[in-house]
């Protein structure tokens, strides 16, 4: 009975996650510069956070795995203390599959992946309050499912779900404003980064809140700008869009992205520079230095998009 | 490359002046040995690269100004760069926002923009600084400002960062193919076929 109920939630997610667009995933590496240990050991983080997604919250938790916070993990990984060894175990959805697991005792990996939930959760609302009446449906039901996983997240860490329900709230405020300063529009979404950051850190560290923002802002204007097309034809909210005049421009609106978002990256590279990450360098490297100019290209040439699948 | 502070030996909360006299003191060290051994050499390398990572990123829009004379600056603009100096950021632009938009100056767009660009609001920073240094167009301090954010929206920073890689490359041997025949072309203009086709 349990089998049967469990197989249905599969294929209810795995439809929609192959209809809806992916949700995040933006912060990736760029794999030919990685050497493979450093591969392997990047796949090793990758694997553990589903691992970990899947004991605190149950298998189909496991679908909301994405590189951002694959990203967010190392980082943590790479902050902490602790010496992290990893070994050799099986992939719970291949049998044949091998994977390096982390084996790390602090908490950072049981954080990166109540954030997953939490984030995954108001990415969800925020994906049905844009759609028009069927197009709710899929995201309705997915919200449904991973309600009792959000509770669960938020009994784990209350204060930063507080901050990021609250920064939604703000958001969902704003965007009715229709106000086309992009700054604005990406404040609430890097500040709550910033606060999950900085709550994982637990130190008054200016740099790491710095990251945490420029990262957040990252994220939402790449969002912002892989939607535009799509945002323009149903009418949704778009910083990008909201001033423009009816034949819209979207030469001028690319180039405007493109410079946006490498003052973001290279902000983002400045602050990584004196945080004392002490594990992972050549992993952070690449994805500071390579994957974020990867994924601007990617963005803002969507047809390239199908080459650059990533892992 | 290794983090910063701990390649000059001190904490990530370090006021400037520590820096510096961090920074002095490993100098002296480094110079007065009289061996200068490939391993000093990247020792000394190393210091300076700290040094300037460090200055470069988190005093930079504050020690822009500290060197410049006070006296030149409008009195009631000195309090929003003391509370700038101070982070207190929301206060500094309560204070700018205050003043009457008819008599705001070259270096209220200036202030404006550290505050905007601190805050990690870039676009605003770079159209405050763009302001500034057409208002005036002399001033070092504005245009250091404005030519940093310029030379980050086109990612100039990550692109100092990275070695040799160039996306995609062609694949070589076809360059060379493709040299080869053009310059046979070239030489059948001149002389002789050299490669018979």
């Amino acid at each position: 009975m349990l089998m049967t109920k469990q197989y249905c939630y599969y294929k209810i997610i795995m439809m929609i996650i192959v209809l809806g667009e992916s949700m995040f995933g933006y912060i990736k590496i760029l794999k030919p510069e990685l050497k493979i240990r450093d591969y392997e050991l990047y796949k090793g983080v990758y694997c553990s956070l589903c691992k970990q997604l899947g004991k605190d919250y149950g298998l189909t938790s496991r679908f909301f795995l994405n590189f951002d916070f694959t990203f967010l993990s190392l980082c943590l990984l790479s902050l902490s203390k602790d010496n992290c060894e990893f070994k050799k175990s099986n992939c719970s959805f291949c049998f044949t599959k091998k994977c390096l697991q982390c084996t790390c005792k602090d908490d950072s990996l049981k954080y990166a992946a109540a954030i997953t939930i939490i984030t995954s959760y108001h990415k969800l609302l925020d994906n049905i309050s844009d759609k028009k009446a069927f197009q709710k449906i899929p995201y309705y039901i997915l919200s449904k499912l991973i309600k009792s996983k959000y509770n669960k997240a938020k009994k784990f860490y209350p204060n930063i779900t507080d901050i990021i329900e609250n920064q939604m709230k703000k958001q969902s405020e704003f965007e009715k404003e229709n106000s086309n300063s992009i700054d604005h529009a990406a404040h609430l979404t890097a500040t709550s980064l910033a606060e999950i950051f900085k709550f994982a850190y637990n130190e008054t560290d200016d740099n790491l809140y710095r990251f945490g923002y420029c990262l957040g802002r990252f994220i939402y204007i790449c969002d912002a700008l892989d939607d535009l097309e799509k945002d323009f034809k149903e009418k949704n909210f778009n910083p990008f869009l909201s001033d423009s005049k009816e034949p819209v421009d979207y030469f001028q609106i690319r180039l405007r992205g493109i410079s946006v978002l490498n003052t973001t990256a290279d902000e983002l590279a400045k602050c990584y520079e004196l945080i004392p990450f002490n594990k992972y360098k050549a992993i952070l490297d690449n994805i500071i230095y390579y994957g974020l100019d990867n994924t601007i290209n990617i963005v803002l040439r969507k047809e390239e998009k199908s080459d650059a699948k990533p892992v | 490359m290794r983090n910063p502070y701990d390649v000059l030996g001190i904490s990530s909360s370090a006021s400037i002046d520590e820096v510096k006299s961090a920074y002095k003191k490993l100098a002296a060290q480094y110079h007065s040995d009289s061996l200068s051994s490939p391993e000093t050499e990247k020792r000394i390398n190393e210091i300076n690269q700290a040094y300037d990572t460090i200055i470069l990123t988190r005093f930079e829009s504050n020690n822009s100004y500290q060197n410049t004379s006070e006296s030149r600056f409008s009195p009631d603009l000195n309090g929003v760069r003391e509370k700038i100096k101070n982070k207190k950021y929301d206060e500094a632009e309560m204070q700018l926002d205050s003043i009457s938009p008819s008599q705001r100056t070259a270096e209220w767009y200036f202030l404006k923009g550290v505050i905007c660009n601190n805050r990690g609001w870039f676009e605003e920073a770079k159209k405050n600084y763009t302001i500034a240094c057409q208002m005036e167009p002399s001033n070092s301090e504005y245009q250091n400002a404005f030519n940093s954010i310029s030379d980050s929206s086109n990612g100039g920073y990550r692109a100092s960062k990275r070695q040799g890689y160039t996306g995609s490359n062609s694949s070589s041997f076809c360059n060379l193919c493709n040299t080869l025949i053009c310059a046979d072309c070239c030489c059948d203009c001149f002389c002789d076929d050299s490669i018979c086709c």
